[in-house]
């Protein structure tokens, strides 16, 4: 088979990682995929109750997540806002109403009518999206108590839970608002373990100096 | 969600979980979509969609191929009924790949990573879909003839057929940029 020529293979070389997201591109999309998927049960239910055939269904439910975004879902995709910097939103930016959070799902719904699922799986992933949107309405409102009963209760259902290094972060901001910075240190570090590279580290550096 | 793959699979011994899968392949999933022509605004978008997609399909993934694999052939629908989309609303890049704004640095010059990305993203531009999907699986992943042939559903002598022609259209890009970098120099 025909190779490459040198000039080419360096270019490859040079570029071969210039394509890998940063932290914080994995933490926004992660927040993004949660704050859709905890949408997917009642558009589930309004794809069925139609009776519709299992690739309709799929792109109504599609569909769906863009057209009834709930209440849960955009404060659980505003805890992207208010726990990252994202290229888009600004610390002004009313959080509730984040950007992006909607707008790709009934776009991408189509890829996937060919091969559609008849039924949508509820993981807990949606029930732990549902979670830290409380926590993210504490935060917003300032209410530092709320986000640690919030937090304690996520990690009591999900010890291992996908978005842990989220409640971590709230966590260890909520105890910086209460002046409790020992344990706010304490539960940054537990953050920097599991994450060493968390885009919330800096942030949580700044809120407790 | 937790989804146990069957005893015949090479992924038999491990618990398949979409929080693992994200954590795992989250970086694969990106560039791959990024690799496929997919704009810097448009990224967050499309990969939330892959993750949807595998969310609804995790499931019924049976480990006849490995995940990567798998995730590669979402991520390639997705992207292609993104770019389709984008073209129904006139929004894709009108310009055929030779009249594109031109770079003025060639390989050589092209010091940094995002330079060379920027390049590498022009140049993967010239080729068609088919095309540039099995370049970018066996040249920058790395992946096997066998391998690239389960993540975008074609035969193994297609895929080696596709490698050969796409190299052959990557090489002749880099040498135009090449030659119109030491017209200009």
């Amino acid at each position: 088979m025909n190779q490459l020529g040198p000039d080419a293979l360096a270019l490859l070389d040079a570029a071969r990682d210039a394509h890998d997201p940063s932290p914080a591109d994995k933490a926004r999309v992660k927040l993004l995929v949660a704050a859709s998927i905890a949408a997917l049960p009642a558009t589930a239910e309004a794809a069925s109750s139609a009776s519709a055939p299992a690739s309709a269904a799929a792109t109504a439910t599609g569909s769906g997540l863009a057209l009834k975004i709930g209440a849960a879902v955009l404060v659980t995709a505003g805890l992207a806002t208010a726990l990252y910097t994202t290229r888009s939103a600004t610390p002004e930016q009313d959080p509730v109403t984040p950007p992006a959070a909607t707008a790709p799902v009934a776009q991408g719904a189509a890829a996937d009518t060919a091969d559609a699922p008849a039924d949508v799986d509820v993981s807990t992933l949606a029930e732990q999206a549902g979670l830290l949107a409380q926590v993210r309405v504490a935060l917003r409102d300032g209410d530092h108590a709320a986000v640690l009963t919030h937090v304690d209760a996520y990690d009591a259902r999900f010890p291992q839970g996908m978005l842990r290094e989220e409640a971590l972060a709230a966590r260890a901001l909520a105890l910086c608002g209460l002046d409790r910075k020992d344990e706010a240190k304490t539960v940054a570090e537990t953050l920097r373990a599991l994450a060493p590279r968390s885009v919330h580290l800096a942030r949580i550096d700044a809120a407790c100096e | 969600m937790t989804v146990a793959a069957p005893s015949s699979s090479s992924d038999a011994a491990t618990a398949l979980t979409f929080e693992g899968v994200y954590e795992e392949h989250f970086e694969f999933v990106w560039r791959s979509v990024r690799r496929l022509g997919i704009d810097d605004d448009a990224m967050d978008d499309v990969v939330q969609e892959v993750f949807l997609v595998v969310y609804r399909r995790l499931a019924d993934f049976e480990g006849r191929s490995s995940v990567k694999t798998w995730l590669f052939g979402i991520a390639l629908r997705v992207a292609r009924t993104h770019r389709r989309g984008l073209a129904r609303k006139g929004g894709l890049d009108p310009l055929p790949p030779q009249m594109a704004d031109v770079d003025q640095k060639g390989p050589e010059a092209a010091a940094s990573q995002n330079e060379a990305r920027r390049m590498l993203d022009r140049l993967l531009g010239e080729l068609d879909e088919d095309k540039r999907a099995v370049f970018v699986l066996s040249e920058l992943e790395q992946m096997t003839a066998p391998e690239i042939a389960e993540a975008i559903g074609v035969k193994v002598n297609t895929v080696y057929s596709r490698l050969r022609a796409a190299r052959t259209a990557f090489e002749a890009a880099v040498q135009r940029q090449k030659a119109k970098e030491e017209r200009l120099s």
